[in-house]
Formats: structure tokens, C-alpha cells, sequence
């Protein structure tokens, strides 16, 4: 529950768990206990050596230079810039450009006790592509960043985010009630035709109660609940639950989005770090942090205690995340938290026997492993009892066995939203997700090559 | 435990790929992979997976039969482990056989039919008619179509049919269960089952199901704790009840089959005992006789052979339900539940079709697809 002190007119959030991150629970009646998710407060790290600032977000590339090396930057200074909107990078301290590679950038002699250069003034919109808040934004339909000129239909305040082992989204609530709360009637201000769906799950009740209260004077709010299940918080399945269609402009933003635009028009902040976790089951000191963008992955992961064995890092939540990429050094404002898994391949005798029945104890197979061989499917259903879409992922299998894609679109193939969760739970450990990812990339190439032909 | 490790590396060599043994190389993987887990890792996300994997849910199978094995040794004595010995090594046989001819791993499924199809048998079938009828229901349920996950037949009822049929005398070995508290435990007589002569105390005596059309009707105590002659793993329904607890459970049986077969199983013969009471038994005497019960907790729950959707799970059910107390009562006859499940089996591929066709229409209809 979430306790609120009322003091001064503000209301201030006290940390306790709405969303119980040490349970993974999903459609089909699976609760699984997790080891070490991230608990505690957030922490602040000490400024680093050197800053990592990866040029690549989302689908963006950030490729005209701005700064030369060895020059010197302030707090909010642009870096580089990119032709789609246009967007900036910009600097999170005050330092001096080391290098300049075709991925990063990297400052070194950091000053974190300057004056921030400011946002300049304009419009909501404006100021959410000026401010660099807009890495907190996706579009639902296409996962990329919103280009600077759509007005979005809908925009969905992803408070319930479910992934297990990533942010909890009191963490990032944490600031005040009320700068949230401006913060939505801000992105509300951007179009009156625009509605603003604030996702929250059952259990933040009590949350939800607060954001109708201070958001009364706004019409176009609406809150959604959602069961706490993982899978049903995906914003793709919301919308299309709530009929908007995929060539739609629809706007996913984090609560830590909110804040970063309520700071960059009231405060004239620039967005210049990001709050994300570390933790896992192979990390020691589970943790929250607020970071600078570029803050050195490294850093984090020793700050966290990672424990001494071979480890995967991944970016995202233990189901939905992808793993790290090798060259990625920084963190980016897209990283909502890493997960930490023990690589672990060792052969353990009569595993199958050893019935780790009670889902609870499911933290001892909690690793890389991939739990047995891979089979041919036998349609134990599972996979159909998980799909947070509602799909026949046994079904799909068989078809893109079969390369049947017009048969498997018919089927729902688009609705596929890659939670994960059929792979996981899959008992002949058949690769469906990735499947369905190829079987959808197989299709959009397919209609893109019917369009340019009837072109 | 490592020296059971040294032993698997020391004989891997030997079945390498240019070397003699290199042909029996999926035996050496299946008992590899038996004692040890693979050791695979995760490519792509998730990056974690479930522990269920095939070989604990055939298992789970396995651990669910128990009470049924042990009430068929209960009831009709020591002569049921050859059965079940000859139908594991037949089987056996026949599935590393046909793995390694096609270079394939071997398919843990097999392990379960293995154990099915000799509870599906009277106590006193001669081993030969097992071996026939495992070899026969493995290789024409299952390996013809391309082994587990992707037969249309269940295995272990394909080869009863085949015996039942091809050699009807031979599959009539039914026996009183022990009148004592032992039950037959006691009893040894297993070597006459070799050359197939009848053990002296087995009393051909009729099943439940024949009986019943002549005029006696059995206790209702006895039918379902299992004191009755039957197929070795179907008269102890309290047996069948807890495997269907167990596989419940764990999930590992869908009840939605299972329902529909013994609700529109009942239902009907309640229908039909209602206006004709002479010449029907009660729907409580059908549930509690005969092969319904293990069928529909152990046959009808097989994911491969029935329909994946959940809407043709219950379509599936039903219509082994009513196919079955249709044969009973009005078939030719007394047991309906084998052709039955084969009816059903045969129907499932058509009720998921059918399913889907209607399932889909949603999505088109959306116009998002």
C-alpha cells in the first residue's frame, strides 16, 4: 500500500509495495517467488570517470556532430543532433569530450556542481522533443520514437509495468504526487482530442484514487485497470483492447516520462539521467539507482556486487528483456533495468525427477539454463493458458512450421505482443517467441513487397 | 555422483560418427539425457525457462498411473510384471529401432504408452499378445506418423484394438480379483503365462459389463474400490480417481476432456436408464464399470491425439462420452470406450479446424490481422 503524508501541500509517496516484484505472477495461475529483486531506496552513485553516451536510441542515430574533442561542455549542452525531428543529445554533466566514436560519445573530467543550461520556453510538445524527455516515449504500434509534428490520438502513462526485476513504478513516484499530476494535465494540454489512459493495475487503488482526485479539472483522463499479471500491462495489448489500430499515433510514456516533462516546463530541467535497477539472481546488493545518462554499465554492476560466476546481463525484465549488448557501455534512457541471470550450463543428475513442483522454489532453476531438450511440440495447451493475447501459440508453431504465413496472419501471428511467456512456460522448450518475431517480420516484408508491386 | 559422469564420457567415443557403434547413438543420447540434463543454455528471450520439460511431464504420467499398478497387482497378482516388463521391452525395442534408423533422438513419450497399454489388458493375456500388440501400437500409432507430438492415434490403444480384434479369444483372460485381504499378492503364477495357458484358479468368469446384460448386477463397493474382473488397470476406480487427482495437480491433464467425456458420458446414460430401466443399467453401474474411468482420465487427457483448443477439448469429450454408452447399451459390444477414443481420436484434427475457423473469424473481424 502506499502511505501519504501531507505536508506543505505536497503529498509525498512513502516506498511500500503495490506491486510485489518478488512474486512473478501470470494468466493460467502461475505465481512464481523470484530471488533478489530490487529493494530499498534509490540510491545515487558518485560521479564516474567517464561518461558513455551510446549515439543509438530506439530508432534513432544521433549523427550530426555537434562538439569536436577536447572541447568543453556544459550541463545540457547539445552534442549531436539527428535530422528526425530535429532531436538533441545532450550533455547529462558538465565535462570535456574525450572521444568521438561512430556509437558513442564519451566525456571525461566531469563537473556535476554547474549551472545547467535551461530549456527554452515553447509549447508542451516542444519542449517534450527540446527537453530530451522524449526517450522516455515510444509509439505503441511501432516501438519508435514519436516524430516532433504527430499529435497522438491516445497517449498511455504505463504506471503498471509488470517485468519482473525491473523498475517498480512507485520508485519512480516517489517525487511528488503533484509534480506527476502537472505533468499529466501538461501532456493532456497537448491536443483536447487527445486521451490520456493512466494504466494502473488493481492493487494501486488507493494510487489511482489520488490521480482522479488531482486530475478532476481535466477531461480527457480516463484510467485503466489492469489485473496484476504479467503480460496484461503490455500497452499493445491495452490498446488494442480499447480499439485503436495500428496505423494510429499512440504515445506509451513512463512515469519517470511524466516527471522529466513536469521538470523540463516548470524547472526548465533538461532530461539528463534516468532511474533504473539493477538486479537478479546473481547479484548480491539488488539495488535502485538514479543515474546520469552514460553512467558506465561496469560501474553499475560493481556497485551491485555481481556475483563471481559467468552471468548474462539483460536489458528489460527477466521475461521481455533482451540481453546487452556487448558493445553497449552506457546506460541509455531506454534501459529500465538490467537483469543479471547466472549463465549457468552445468548437467545436474536425474534433473527431471528432482520435482521442483511448488513454483515457489523455482528460484533454484532461476539461470540461463534451458531446463531440457528441445522436442517436438505436444500440444499440452500451457502456451495457450499464458498468452496474455489470447493466441493458439501451439497452433501459430505449426503453421510457420509449415512456412503457412497467409494462414498464420488469419491466426492472430500480429497480435503476438513478445511477452514471452509461451516460450517460457513451453514444456518441449520450442522457441515460439523468437518464431513469432521472424514469422511477423516475414509478413511485414511480405505486404511491404505487395504494396510496392500494386505501386 | 561423478563417476556415473565419467562413465558417459568414457563411452561417448565409442559412438561417434565413423565408428561401429555410431548407428545405436540415440540409445547412448536417451540414456545420457536421462541421468543428466542437457546443460543447454537460453539463445533468445526469455532468457529463463520453466523446469517442466517433457521427461518430468511423460513422468508425471507415469507417477499418476502408480495407484493403478499397484491395484492390479493388489488384485490379480504377480502376473501383471511380465505384462508390463514384456510391453517396456517390446516397445522399447521398437522406438530405439525405428530412432535409430531415422537418426532421431528417442521420445520419452514412448515410456508412457509403455505402461498404458499393459493396464489396458485382462490380467491373464499370454506375453506374446502383449509383445505383438505394444510392438504393433507403437510402430502403427506412432512411429509411422513421426513419433511423439505428431501421431493422430493413441499408441497404446491403436495396439489393443489390434489385439483385440486380430486375436479376440486370447484377450478374454479375465480373472476373479483375491478374496482375501492379500488380494493376489500372494499368488504365483507367472511362467504359465508364457506359453499361454490359463492359470488354473483364473475363472473366465464375464466383466461387470456382461454381466450386467444377463441379469446380475455387482456391488457397487466392490466395482469401485475394484473388486471386480476387468482390464488390469481399469477396475479400481478409487485408483484411476487418485491419478486423476495427481494429474490434475500438476496440470499435466487438462480436466476440461475429462469432464465433458464423464458428464455427457453420464448424462446419456442416465437418459437412457430413465425411460427404459429394464433394459439399461443405472448411469452409476456404467461410471463405475468397465474402461470410462481410466479412460477418460488417462486416454482422453493424451494432449497429442485429442484437439489443442480448449472449446475442442470439450467437443472431443463428448463425443467420446456418447459414443460410448451408445455402444455399451445399444452396440454389439459390452465395452465401447477402445473404438471410442479411436472415433474421437480420428474426429480431433476436423473439431480443431472447425474450432480455429470460428476462432479466427474474431481476429478478421477486428481487421487487425
Amino acid at each position: 500500500m502506499l502511505i501519504y503524508t501531507q505536508d506543505s501541500g505536497n503529498y509525498s509517496l512513502k516506498l511500500e509495495k503495490t506491486v510485489d516484484k518478488t512474486f512473478m505472477k501470470y494468466k493460467g495461475g502461475y505465481n512464481i517467488r523470484l530471488s533478489n529483486p530490487p529493494t530499498g531506496n534509490v540510491l545515487a552513485l558518485p560521479t564516474p570517470e567517464q561518461l558513455f553516451l551510446t549515439r543509438h536510441i530506439a530508432d534513432i542515430y544521433f549523427d550530426e556532430l555537434m562538439v569536436s574533442p577536447d572541447e568543453k561542455v556544459d550541463q545540457g549542452q547539445a552534442l549531436a543532433r539527428c535530422n528526425k525531428g530535429p532531436l538533441n543529445m545532450h550533455a547529462p554533466m558538465a565535462g570535456t569530450v574525450k572521444y568521438i566514436t561512430d556509437n558513442q560519445i564519451i566525456l571525461g573530467q566531469l563537473n556535476s556542481n554547474t549551472a545547467p543550461t535551461k530549456v527554452t520556453p515553447g509549447s508542451t510538445q516542444d519542449t517534450i522533443f527540446s527537453s530530451g524527455c522524449f526517450i522516455h516515449i515510444n509509439e505503441v504500434y511501432s516501438g519508435k520514437i514519436p516524430a516532433k509534428d504527430s499529435i497522438p490520438q491516445a497517449i498511455f502513462v504505463r504506471i503498471a509495468n509488470l517485468d519482473n526485476y525491473v523498475m517498480a513504478s512507485e520508485i519512480e513516484l516517489m517525487g511528488s504526487l503533484q509534480e506527476f499530476c502537472s505533468g499529466l494535465k501538461l501532456l493532456a494540454d497537448i491536443s483536447k482530442d487527445t486521451i490520456l489512459h493512466v494504466v494502473v493495475t488493481k492493487k494501486q487503488a488507493v494510487l489511482a484514487k489520488k490521480i482522479k482526485n488531482d486530475t478532476a479539472d481535466i477531461s480527457n483522463i480516463e484510467l485503466v485497470t489492469i489485473p496484476p499479471r504479467y503480460g496484461l500491462d503490455n500497452t499493445r495489448l491495452i490498446a488494442d483492447r480499447w480499439g485503436y489500430r495500428a496505423d494510429q499515433h499512440i504515445w506509451s510514456i513512463s512515469p519517470q516520462g511524466i516527471f522529466a516533462l513536469a521538470r523540463a516546463v516548470n524547472q526548465g530541467e533538461k532530461t539528463t539521467y534516468t532511474y533504473m535497477s539493477v538486479s537478479g539472481p546473481a547479484v548480491n546488493r539488488p539495488q535502485y539507482y538514479k543515474v546520469p545518462l552514460g553512467y558506465p554499465i561496469a560501474d553499475l554492476l560493481k556497485a551491485s556486487e555481481v556475483k563471481d560466476c559467468p552471468v548474462r546481463v539483460i536489458n528489460g525484465g527477466v521475461m521481455s528483456g533482451i540481453e546487452l549488448a556487448a558493445d553497449q557501455t552506457g546506460v541509455t534512457g531506454d534501459i529500465a533495468g538490467l537483469t543479471v541471470l547466472e549463465n549457468n550450463s552445468a548437467r545436474k543428475l536425474l534433473k527431471f525427477a528432482r520435482f521442483g513442483l511448488d513454483d515457489r522454489r523455482f528460484e533454484d532453476f532461476f539461470t540461463t539454463d534451458m531446463q531440457g531438450e528441445v522436442r517436438a511440440c505436444v500440444s499440452c495447451g500451457y502456451c495457450q493458458s499464458v498468452c496474455p493475447a489470447g493466441l493458439l501459440p501451439d497452433y501459430l508453431h505449426k503453421l510457420l512450421y509449415c512456412n503457412d504465413l497467409d494462414r498464420a496472419q488469419s491466426a492472430g501471428l500480429n497480435k503476438c505482443v513478445h511477452c514471452g511467456l509461451c516460450s517460457f512456460i513451453c514444456v518441449s522448450k520450442i522457441e515460439l517467441t523468437e518464431q513469432f518475431i521472424k514469422g511477423q517480420a516475414q509478413l511485414k516484408a511480405e505486404q511491404h513487397k505487395s504494396s510496392e508491386g500494386q505501386a | 555422483m561423478k563417476f556415473i559422469h565419467d562413465i558417459f564420457d568414457s563411452l561417448r567415443p565409442a559412438f561417434a560418427d565413423n565408428r561401429k557403434l555410431s548407428k545405436l547413438k540415440p540409445l547412448f543420447d536417451a540414456t545420457e539425457n536421462f541421468f543428466f540434463s542437457a546443460g543447454l543454455t537460453t539463445s533468445t528471450g526469455p532468457h529463463v525457462r520453466h523446469s517442466m520439460d517433457i521427461k518430468r511431464f511423460m513422468s508425471m504420467v507415469i507417477v499418476a498411473l502408480i495407484p493403478c499398478v499397484l491395484a492390479g497387482f493388489y488384485l490379480f497378482g504377480w502376473r501383471i510384471i511380465p505384462i508390463i516388463i514384456t510391453s517396456y521391452l517390446v516397445g522399447g525395442l521398437v522406438e530405439v529401432l525405428v530412432a535409430c534408423l531415422r537418426k532421431e533422438e528417442i521420445n520419452e513419450g514412448f515410456l508412457v504408452t509403455g505402461l498404458l497399454f499393459p493396464l489396458t489388458l485382462p490380467p491373464d493375456t499370454p506375453l506374446w499378445i502383449v509383445a505383438i500388440g505394444v510392438a504393433f501400437g507403437v510402430f502403427f500409432g506412432k512411429e509411422i506418423f513421426g513419433g511423439t507430438g505428431r501421431n493422430l492415434f493413441n499408441p497404446a490403444i491403436t495396439g489393443r484394438c489390434f489385439v483385440a480384434l486380430a486375436y479376440p479369444t486370447h484377450m478374454s483372460g479375465w480373472i476373479e480379483p483375491g478374496s482375501s485381504v492379500f488380494g493376489r499378492i500372494f499368488d504365483f503364477w507367472p511362467f504359465s503365462m508364457l506359453w499361454g495357458a490359463t492359470a488354473p484358479e483364473a475363472v473366465t468368469s464375464a466383466t461387470p459389463l456382461l454381466a450386467v446384460k444377463t441379469g446380475q448386477q455387482p456391488e457397487w463397493l466392490d466395482l469401485f474400490i475394484g473388486n471386480s474382473t476387468g482390464c488390469i488397470g481399469e477396475t479400481s476406480t478409487l485408483a484411476i480417481i487418485i491419478g486423476a487427482v495427481i494429474l490434475l495437480a500438476f496440470k499435466i491433464a487438462n480436466w476440461r476432456a475429462m469432464l465433458a467425456t464423464l458428464v455427457s458420458f453420464f448424462a446419456l446414460a442416465a437418459i437412457m436408464h430413465y425411460f427404459q430401466p429394464q433394459r439399461f443399467a443405472s448411469a452409476w453401474f456404467h461410471l463405475l464399470a468397465g474402461g470410462i474411468m481410466f479412460g477418460a482420465v488417462f486416454m482422453v487427457t493424451d494432449p497429442v491425439t485429442g484437439p489443442a483448443t480448449n472449446i475442442g477439448k470439450y467437443i472431443y469429450g463428448t463425443l467420446i462420452g456418447v459414443i460410448t454408452i451408445l455402444i455399451r447399451n445399444l452396440g454389439g459390444y459390452a465395452e465401447g470406450m477402445m473404438f471410442a477414443i479411436l472415433l474421437g481420436n480420428t474426429a480431433a484434427p476436423l473439431i480443431d479446424y472447425m474450432v480455429i475457423k470460428v476462432y479466427n473469424r474474431q481476429f478478421i473481424q477486428e481487421g487487425r490481422t
